[in-house]
């Protein structure tokens, strides 16, 4: 019994030297800003192998040399990034980040999400993103042939997620032309893409750059661009605004970091121009141009102010097209 | 063949960091194996944190080799000392041990170290030759589909544990409600959340397998105050590898046991313990001398070693190529690799060949390792159970609350894990079994994702779980695995046999 107790005692050591070497990491650990001397974590609200995932890292990678810390990052997957905003928003104000994407704000004006836009704050705007309506390359040729087709039977479009952005341009599209979509959601990427190419599902709505691999491999074709302008590489499929969809429809697809609302001043200032600085790096530009993005990238509040406009646009049209909680 | 050659080249660009990442997995692998209080599912867990630092291909060559080699060291200690390192290594006490007290203790860890290594290279085999068609196979396959793959990994649970339907069914249960905290998967309704943020934020199935597994364990030890359980004093310990005549006359227990481990890996959540103990029954009905097996034939320690290690491929196939884990091991894994960045599902050929090729070279490396270091080391692993449980006790303790923080770099993942800890105490107390609950928490918001994403894209129509041609074949198998549940309940009812020393449900 005796060398049992002493092991019990012994025991403690381990414990006690975890405890003090924390403490002296944590006494040593300088930012170089000084706002920060613990690690900042990024969400990434979807699946590894998106591009919420691809921004997120590439950004978190560039954040780190501004703020003098180490920023990990987490995929945490589910309800159309809501899952990701809802582990944001249970860690230390101002110490997690997480991407908002376009699709994850339109559920918390939806009013379904786990959350509510007044729980964050507004960080930096980084991209907003053509996006296309797609099918794997020899299911339909033309968009023409896409419509006929959805207008005699219904057909399945893979989706980020339910009350996404996506929902948004199907119900615009059956408005207009006159076809039925069934949403599917997919909050994986790896599975989204993979019921197209194995044909479970018909039809991919997307940002192009995010399945930038397929597209270059000729696994998908482009039907139909969502945006005002086609990139460069698909100037011969119809835009939006060719197709005759109302100007609205075209939603920016913008992509930024958020912090709680409970972040201070000073932490979100600093988060900001790290961003800032981020954004500008060689590294970030390639990236940007690589996915089709537009880089227009903007801070604080003119970010916050972006996304209320957004919310109104979204509010609309999700009444229009019957998109509800 | 891409595999293998791909295999081969991974092999031959090892560097000297992965070489030695290997030889300290094996080794630690062989010694989680050997101790009673460190399960290798545990020592994966541990060591997760430790790959954060290591890129992916690292970090998955340490757990690898610490999985497979953990599935044999406690084979030794079981045979030599009666006792078991590992849950698996349980059958190898009845044929095992008894071969030690008839003077044959030689013979018998001969026989084992035999069939870890065929075992291994089943798994290797398996994994080069099997996870590419399979992954061609899983292409095709939906999302009703996959929903029956996981509803038949939580069925076979049913089936294979050997606690009573009833708690293994409320353990499921409990697993499943604890996974189905937080935002739900598909439309975001937060569930259970009792207005705290932590909850709001979801349950991550590995916390809690670091409480349940690790700290419940602790605490269940330490309630008995590590109480021995009767470990005698090692003889003469000595390896005797059987001549190549003896292992052709009983190749056909290799050959049910690479059977069974192979396919029952591949399963989700059977994992090594199940198919030791089915192939252990298996050998007790067919084979020449099945009517020796349980007094001290070597064939009652063939066919589990055999089986035990053949999982670990089987549960590496399902693992990458459908994104779902073949054993609590493969499950820590892939939290690993999803920490990592990497997605596994059938694409994964195509987007991570490399990884791929790493994987199974090292898998080949860790079995190699693992005979010649287990034939090396039998002794001075036997030295090993001298240390006090305490001592481990104390190094597990400190890794839980370490792995559970580091995670995720949450103080709520080490509450969940502490919490969970305490469950999986009162819970292994009261005779639940534990594997069923990390089943649930991992397999159940599977099951239910694709349930309800099938749902969605058929517009509620049911019939597609049995209209598919694939969705049918899988809900034939289900339908039978019920059968054979229903089957097994008729006999026990008719035939309450208590007197059968080792129980055992095939």
């Amino acid at each position: 019994m005796r060398h049992l107790r002493t092991a019990r005692a012994l025991s403690v050591l381990p414990a006690l030297a975890l405890i003090t070497a924390c403490g002296a990491s944590g006494a040593t650990g300088d930012g170089q800003e000084g706002t920060y001397t613990r690690p900042v974590e990024m969400v990434v609200p979807f699946g590894p192998g998106g591009g919420a995932d691809a921004l997120g890292r590439a950004l978190a990678a560039e954040m780190e040399g501004p703020l003098g810390v180490d920023v990990p990052v987490v995929n945490v997957p589910g309800a159309t990034g809501g899952t990701g905003l809802a582990k944001m928003l249970s860690g230390k104000p101002g110490e997690s980040i997480a991407v908002l994407s376009q699709d994850t704000m339109t559920t918390a004006v939806a009013g379904s999400a786990s959350f509510s836009l007044e729980d964050i704050r507004a960080m930096c705007r980084l991209q907003s993103m053509p996006s296309a309506v797609m099918v794997r390359t020899g299911k339909f040729e033309k968009w023409e042939d896409l419509v006929a087709a959805a207008r005699k039977k219904t057909l399945t479009v893979a989706t980020v997620g339910t009350q996404s952005v996506d929902d948004i341009v199907l119900g615009a599209i059956s408005k207009t032309f006159g076809t039925t979509f069934r949403a599917v959601p997919f909050s994986e990427p790896s599975e989204r893409y993979g019921s197209v190419l194995n044909g479970d599902v018909d039809v991919l709505y997307e940002q192009l750059g995010d399945v930038r691999q397929y597209l270059d491999s000729g696994e998908f074709t482009p039907l139909a661009i969502i945006a005002e302008e086609a990139p460069e590489d698909y100037a011969d499929v119809p835009t939006a605004g060719e197709l005759g969809l109302p100007p609205e429809t075209v939603l920016p697809q913008f992509r930024g970091i958020v912090t709680s609302a409970d972040a201070s001043d000073e932490q979100v200032e600093a988060l900001a121009s790290a961003c800032e600085e981020a954004a500008g790096t060689d590294e970030l530009t390639a990236f940007q141009e690589d996915v089709y993005a537009d880089p227009d990238s903007f801070q604080g509040t003119e970010f916050d102010d972006f996304l209320a406009e957004q919310a109104e646009l979204v509010s609309t049209q999700l009444e229009e097209y019957g998109i509800t909680g | 063949m891409d595999t293998l050659s791909g295999a081969l080249d991974a092999l031959f660009g090892f560097g000297p960091e992965t070489w030695l990442l290997l030889v300290a997995g094996v080794i630690t692998g062989l010694v989680v194996g050997v101790l009673p209080g460190l399960t290798f599912v545990m020592g994966v867990l541990l060591l997760l944190p430790l790959t954060y630092g290591m890129d992916t291909h690292s970090g998955v060559v340490l757990m690898l080799a610490v999985y497979v080699a953990g599935t044999y060291g406690g084979a030794i200690t079981s045979i030599v000392l009666r006792v078991p390192g590992e849950p698996n290594n349980v059958p190898l006490l009845w044929d095992g041990w008894t071969m030690t007290r008839q003077g044959r203790g030689a013979e018998a860890l001969g026989w084992a170290a035999m069939a870890a290594f065929v075992g291994g290279i089943v798994s290797w085999l398996t994994l080069t030759f099997a996870a590419e068609p399979a992954a061609d196979l899983a292409l095709s396959l939906g999302q009703p589909e996959y929903f029956w793959i996981v509803v038949l990994g939580l069925t076979s649970v049913l089936l294979m544990i050997e606690s009573s339907a009833a708690k293994t069914l409320v353990a499921m249960g409990i697993g499943m409600l604890v996974a189905s905290v937080g935002v739900d998967d598909v439309y975001g309704s937060v569930r259970f959340s009792f207005g705290s943020d932590t909850l709001r934020a979801g349950i991550d199935y590995l916390p809690v397998m670091v409480g349940v597994y690790a700290l419940g364990h602790v605490l269940a030890r330490f309630g008995q105050s590590f109480a021995d359980e009767g470990a005698g004093q090692a003889g003469e310990v000595r390896t005797a590898l059987p001549r190549p005549a003896a292992v052709r006359r009983r190749a056909g227990s290799f050959g049910r046991g690479a059977t069974i481990g192979g396919l029952l890996g591949a399963v989700p959540g059977a994992g090594a313990t199940v198919a030791s103990f089915v192939s252990y029954g298996v050998e007790r009905q067919v084979g020449r001398d099945h009517e020796q097996v349980g007094k001290g034939s070597p064939n009652g320690v063939i066919g589990p070693q055999t089986a035990s290690t053949a999982t670990v491929g089987g549960a590496f196939v399902s693992m990458l190529v459908l994104g779902i884990p073949g054993s609590a091991a493969a499950a820590v894994i892939l939290g690993a690799l999803q920490l990592h960045n990497v997605q596994p599902g059938p694409q994964i050929f195509s987007t991570q060949p490399e990884l791929v090729h790493t994987i199974v070279a090292a898998l080949l490396v860790s079995v190699l390792l693992m005979a010649v270091l287990g034939l090396l080391a039998a002794k001075p692993m036997i030295a090993l159970l001298r240390a006090p449980e305490a001592y481990v006790a104390a190094i597990i303790v400190l890794f839980a609350y370490l792995g559970a923080y580091a995670l995720r770099n949450s103080m709520s993942d080490v509450w969940i894990m502490a919490g969970c800890g305490v469950l999986g105490f009162l819970m292994e107390r009261r005779g639940y079994p534990l594997a069923a609950l990390i089943l649930g928490a991992i397999l159940g918001p599977l099951a239910e994702r694709f349930l309800v994403t099938s749902l969605i894209a058929s517009d509620n129509d049911a019939t597609v779980f049995v209209s598919r041609p694939a969705s049918l074949v899988l809900c034939c198998l289900w339908v039978g695995l019920l059968l054979a549940l229903g089957r097994r309940w008729l006999r026990q009812r008719r035939s309450p046999d208590k007197s059968d020393p080792h129980p055992v449900n095939v």
